[in-house]
């Protein structure tokens, strides 16, 4: 993975530094906005870890000149100004996630981890969650190489939270995703359809956990 | 001072003021006008009158001297011909001899005067030309039983020459006095509005000065308006006083955080074992954690204080969707912290009139609070109740240990932290909740829960009602 850290402040630029390269990231750094721009528009990058407050061109600044020649690798913002416009704004220039100084290491290196994991399931045609291997266009589910025997509303449900990793996912959402399956759904019909998929889980590293009132989120592990 | 232009569309004293007097004014003039044209005419009525009566009269003494039975002496002749004003028309009949001369047209009285007594004055219409006429009888001093009587008449044309003259010399004279009294205006106003010149002088002398300014000097008529502004630059003043108290608070927040910082660098540096060093990075990471949050928490109240946000308008919004949004970006956090974070609360929208991004301050902030205090393995709940008033019922509730009641309504105030409570809490996550609420109009009651631990509610009135 190589990975691009934009960032004027030494120590702190240092300290990513190590995490990220703890965490495989190959990170060269800049510390100037025209350079960080410079160095994105000649050579390809898998990652952007972007201080918006950089001198020179101004992060947003070098985030819209990305956006515009049309690249499409994720960009993690760090910024010390945390107003909700500014995140709004950053959000729909183009930036991925948005962390806010100060921030604690293991939120970044988190942050980083699901940043690289969206991309690499975006437009995949197999999503990996534990040692469950989703392949999409065959509706198939396998462990360890071998087929877990899901109906097809169960495969749907699995899909639509698997696709939605690490965020709730709500049941009208649920409802509406496994919909194209199956032509109706009612409440109850979605509790029973849950109920079977979280029993066929059972012992393959994965569960749904019930987010009360909200919804569902697939988890590695077990639990409940 | 800078100079503020004169830009189109502003409201200017002067053309108010102008306008104001000019249709009055207006008004009063060609009703003058119109009076002297009127009084004028009727005197010169009258004058043309009594001309017409005397030549009559003058007619008739002539007759009566002349003493020739049945015609006119030359004099008398003379007399009725000779005028130079307008067209004139005349009859002079007797009862025996019929008319004794007459221009080819003239007007005859509807009634005819008695003899030897007061001339007839009468209107009359010749050629379809309108005509003043009089008409006056005689008994006939040479010859005994005959009546003579002498019509004379004038077209009107003389008679309004005069009214018009004087009018024609008025107007000019009333458009001189209307010009007049616009200048005057205008420059009066400018006169007027020097008054204010001390007071200008004085505010600009002034840097950063809000001290009252109606004592200035300045005319009674403007005295609503820097009553105004004195109003205002109490309330800025007071403003002040807080942001500067803040600022006080805020540095003294943070330099506990710093001081301990630098005790445990020092202490790590000079450390010979690294159980010691290790030691003191572990309350480094602990004290540079804390100033983070105190940081971020101060920003996050000035916020909620300050009232030219841009963030702030108030608009009607689904508060069970913001919740349902905020409890969800927050699951992770409470499944870290080993905590069921959930929601209760109708599906279907429950509206209320706020501002989304405070509103998402104050939950942040509510559900940190529990998430904190509530301790692991228990369970935070935020529910939102819409009440059959249209009244609405934000509640964020734990069954953690809760706060002892002495502390209850201590709660929200800024720096205030439950004595013994959990490190590391910066006292101004609920005094931000309380500011949001406030900036609401809606009302915050820390009550515990039945369920043993803390139970925070904000009620929000009815929208587009009184709180």
């Amino acid at each position: 993975m190589r990975t691009l850290l934009a960032e004027d402040d030494a120590s702190i630029a240092a300290a990513i530094v190590a995490a990220m390269e703890r965490g495989g990231h190959v990170v060269d750094v800049v510390s100037h906005g025209t350079h960080a721009d410079q160095a994105l528009s000649n050579d390809s990058f898998d990652l952007l870890v972007l201080d918006l407050g950089l001198p020179g061109l101004d992060g947003t600044e070098v985030l819209r000149r990305l956006r515009q020649r049309g690249t499409g690798i994720p960009v993690l913002v760090i910024t010390a100004r945390d107003a909700l416009n500014e995140r709004i704004r950053v959000l729909d220039l183009g930036a991925d996630d948005y962390l806010v100084k100060p921030f604690a290491l293991s939120e970044l290196e988190a942050r980083v981890r699901a940043l690289v994991r969206r991309a690499a399931n975006n437009g995949a045609a197999e999503l990996r969650i534990g040692s469950l291997a989703l392949d999409l266009p065959g509706q198939r589910v396998l462990r360890d190489g071998k087929v877990i025997d899901l109906t097809r509303r169960e495969f749907g449900l699995l899909a639509a939270l698997a696709t939605r990793q690490d965020r709730v996912t709500s049941r009208p959402q649920l409802i509406e995703a496994i919909c194209g399956w199956d032509d109706e759904l009612t409440d109850n019909g979605l509790d029973i359809a849950i109920h079977r998929l979280r029993r066929k889980l059972q012992g393959s590293g994965v569960s749904v956990r019930t987010i009360r009132g909200l919804g569902y989120l697939l988890e590695e592990g077990e639990n409940d | 001072m800078t100079e503020i232009p004169a830009g189109r569309g502003r409201p200017s004293l002067r053309l108010r003021l102008l306008a104001f007097l000019m249709v009055p004014i207006l008004a009063l003039l060609l009703l003058a006008a119109a009076v002297t044209y009127v009084v004028v005419l009727n005197y010169d009525n009258k004058e043309h009158d009594e001309e017409l009566v005397t030549d009559a009269r003058s007619v008739a003494a002539l007759m009566r001297t002349e003493r020739r039975a049945g015609a006119l002496s030359p004099q008398a002749r003379y007399l009725l011909a000779f005028e130079t004003e307008g067209t004139y028309y005349f009859a002079v009949q007797s009862a025996l001899h019929g008319t004794l001369s007459s221009t080819d047209r003239y007007p005859a009285p509807l009634r005819l005067p008695v003899a030897d007594d007061a001339p007839l004055l009468f209107d009359a219409v010749v050629d379809e030309q309108p005509v003043r006429a009089v008409s006056l009888r005689f008994l006939s001093p040479n010859e005994s039983g005959d009546i003579i009587t002498v019509t004379m008449a004038e077209t009107l044309h003389s008679r309004k020459r005069l009214a018009r003259e004087i009018l024609l010399v008025t107007l000019p004279v009333q458009g001189l006095l209307i010009i007049g009294i616009l200048a005057l205006v205008w420059v009066g106003v400018s006169f007027g509005l020097r008054s204010l010149d001390p007071l200008m002088r004085k505010l600009a002398s002034r840097e950063h000065g809000l001290d009252a300014i109606t004592d200035a000097g300045v005319p009674q008529e403007i005295l609503p308006l820097t009553r105004t502004i004195d109003a205002l630059f109490g309330r800025l003043r007071e403003a002040i006083d807080v942001q500067e108290q803040f600022i006080a608070d805020a540095a003294h927040q943070l330099r506990t955080p710093l001081a301990g910082l630098r005790l445990h660098v020092e202490r790590a540096l000079e450390a010979t074992s690294p159980n010691t060093m290790r030691d003191s990075l572990v309350h480094i990471a602990q004290l540079t954690s804390r100033a983070g949050r105190t940081s971020t928490q101060l920003l996050a109240l000035m916020r909620a204080q300050s009232p030219l946000d841009t963030e702030g308008a108030l608009t009607g919004l689904d508060l069970a969707l913001l919740v349902r949004d905020a409890v969800t970006r927050r699951v992770h956090d409470g499944l870290r912290a080993g905590i069921d974070l959930g929601y209760q609360g109708p599906d279907t929208a429950v509206m209320v009139q706020g501002s989304a991004a405070r509103l998402g301050d104050l939950l942040d902030n509510l559900i940190d609070n529990a998430l904190a205090y509530a301790g692991r393995d228990h369970t935070v709940t935020v529910s939102v109740q819409p009440a059959a008033d249209g009244t609405v019922t934000l509640t964020v509730e734990d069954d953690g240990p809760g706060v002892p009641a002495v502390y209850l309504t201590r709660l929200g105030e800024r720096f205030f932290r439950v004595p013994a409570s959990r490190e590391g809490g910066t006292g101004l996550g609920l005094a931000i909740v309380r500011r949001i609420a406030d900036w609401h109009h809606a009302v915050v009651e820390f009550s515990n829960s039945v369920h043993g631990g803390l139970r925070v509610s904000v009620h929000f009135a009815r929208p587009g009602g009184s709180a």
